[in-house]
């Protein structure tokens, strides 16, 4: 099987890994890109699009044609550039079968308009579990990992898992299982699927809030993660897994861009011309 | 070694990344505003940078140290692995902030609670040691480690203990071949103490990362 090449662009203010996937040197040019990131002020609700356009710069330079532009998730922290990108640079935007179940836990907070459809058709493809699709010569494998939210995926592509927020690095742990539909005993046996793959594959995390000690990483193996996480380390039952993470995720403040990532991220990152704030709901 | 002047590094470009490889308490203390990577030096291994980093061979890596002998080591080690895109940053930090360059200041001021019981007091002063010894920059801890050496063992010889002229005269032999090579030893050891790693023997300062989604 072809092992993917990644080349991943970190954007500080959210934390964000943003992945370009493809198979250097080989004739076919086609890439996915995976989470996307467009930027945006809270206070003043301008969004901007200088880290997205960094990927662009990027993947026009190296010659590369845009084949996906793929969410591993609903993302609750930052808003998707993938309607942006696919503008500029084509290709399909594309969210897993999960999606609904986001858009109906959420639809009782904001009472979605005609711009949040939900049969998905703001997305070009709806992917199903466990579903195979090609990325130019590279198998791509959509993976159900449910925890973090309800609705997160993986993909996995040759030697590689672009793992979303199923797990963070090894001294990070792993992601909060606080958002609505979220769940700590669904992330541990998500996190288990994804550690059940052969110790030398390659894991890609969404996030990373680095210590002083280190710069931002994006990358980890399966071993590392079974030897050094600090949630999920061999030695660590599931059940003081899920009583850790309830403990620590309990009172834990909302993300500070959640109300505008779900909207514009379930409307396939169109901005549209207003968000809404509701009242008293969450 | 390829130099630049940190003026004239592309800012916003996800092809252009610095790394800082001075010790945590020196960057602790000060450090660049603009965008950058932070791996001290004796933990750099320039392959498994690139790829944790998801960087690819062609990206452009700049390299900052006080200034400038560390970068240059590093840029070395780079490059004996085949990346050809690497940079070291003229007179490093130092010279980044006669530049102009914005240069973050770590909190220098003292805390004067006071605690009660007397083994805090010790464990509070052993802190407060290790704080201020990283913030001494790298080279200006060997200096005095190494003048402290000799000292001591010129004292041992004057009290008849001829043996320990050896001391000195290994001491001042390091230290030529220190500025003929640029190849310190004392660096290499001194990087590892825990005061140069941001550690505080007594208590476990946890990182707060600000509201993310994880």
């Amino acid at each position: 099987m072809l092992n993917p090449d990644i080349r991943a662009f970190y954007e500080p203010v959210t934390g964000s890994w943003t992945y370009v996937v493809w198979a250097d040197g080989h004739a076919d040019k086609r890439c996915a890109i995976i989470d996307s990131v467009r930027d945006y002020d809270i206070h003043s609700g301008r969004s901007g699009t200088k880290s997205a356009d960094t990927v662009a710069n990027w993947v026009n330079k190296k010659g590369l044609q845009v084949e996906w532009v793929l969410e591993t998730h609903i993302h609750a922290d930052h808003l998707t550039a993938a309607k942006y990108l696919k503008a500029k640079l084509g290709g399909k935007t594309a969210v897993s079968e999960h999606f609904l179940r986001i858009r109906e836990n959420w639809d009782r907070i904001f009472n979605f308009g005609p711009d949040t459809p939900a049969d998905g058709s703001q997305f070009d493809r709806i992917i199903n579990n466990d579903e195979t699709f090609t990325i130019g010569p590279l198998t791509a494998k959509m993976i159900h990992v449910p925890g973090h939210t309800p609705a997160d995926t993986a993909f996995v592509i040759g030697d590689a898992i672009i793992c979303g927020d199923a797990m963070l690095l090894p001294d990070q742990g792993t992601g909060r299982c606080d958002f609505p539909g979220g769940s700590a005993a669904d992330s541990y046996d998500s996190i288990m699927k994804i550690l059940s793959y052969p110790d030398e594959t390659r894991l890609y995390i969404c996030h990373d809030y680095p210590p002083a000690t280190r710069g931002p990483q994006c990358m980890t193996t399966v071993a590392e993660q079974k030897a050094n996480n600090v949630r999920v380390k061999k030695g660590i039952t599931r059940d003081q897994y899920i009583e850790k993470r309830n403990k620590d995720d309990a009172g834990k403040a909302v993300p500070k861009l959640m109300l505008p990532s779900i909207q514009v991220n379930l409307r396939g990152g169109a901005l549209g011309e207003f968000l809404k704030l509701p009242v008293d709901r969450i | 070694m390829k130099t630049v002047s940190i003026q004239d590094i592309p800012r916003n470009s996800a092809d252009a990344v610095i790394i800082d490889v001075r010790t945590p308490a020196e960057h602790a203390e000060a450090h660049l505003q603009r965008a950058h990577d932070h791996v001290p030096l004796d933990t750099l291994n320039p392959r498994d940078f690139m790829l944790r980093r998801g960087l690819d061979n062609e990206a452009a890596i700049y390299i900052l140290c006080r200034s400038g002998g560390r970068a240059t080591t590093a840029a070395n080690k780079f490059a004996d692995e085949g990346y050809a895109n690497v940079f070291v940053i003229e007179g490093g930090i130092l010279a980044a902030e006669t530049a102009g360059e914005t240069v973050i200041k770590g909190n220098t001021a003292n805390d004067s609670h006071e605690p009660a019981i007397n083994v805090e007091k010790a464990k509070s002063a052993l802190n407060g040691l290790y704080a201020k010894l990283g913030k001494f920059p790298l080279d200006r801890q060997v200096t005095m480690f190494v003048g402290a050496i000799i000292v001591a063992s010129m004292l041992l010889g004057f009290a008849d203990l001829e043996f320990f002229y050896i001391v000195p005269l290994l001491a001042g032999g390091a230290l030529f071949y220190k500025g003929l090579t640029g190849f310190c030893m004392g660096e290499k050891i001194l990087a590892k103490a825990p005061w140069n790693k941001g550690a505080a023997p007594f208590c476990s300062t946890i990182n707060k990362n600000g509201g993310g989604c994880a």
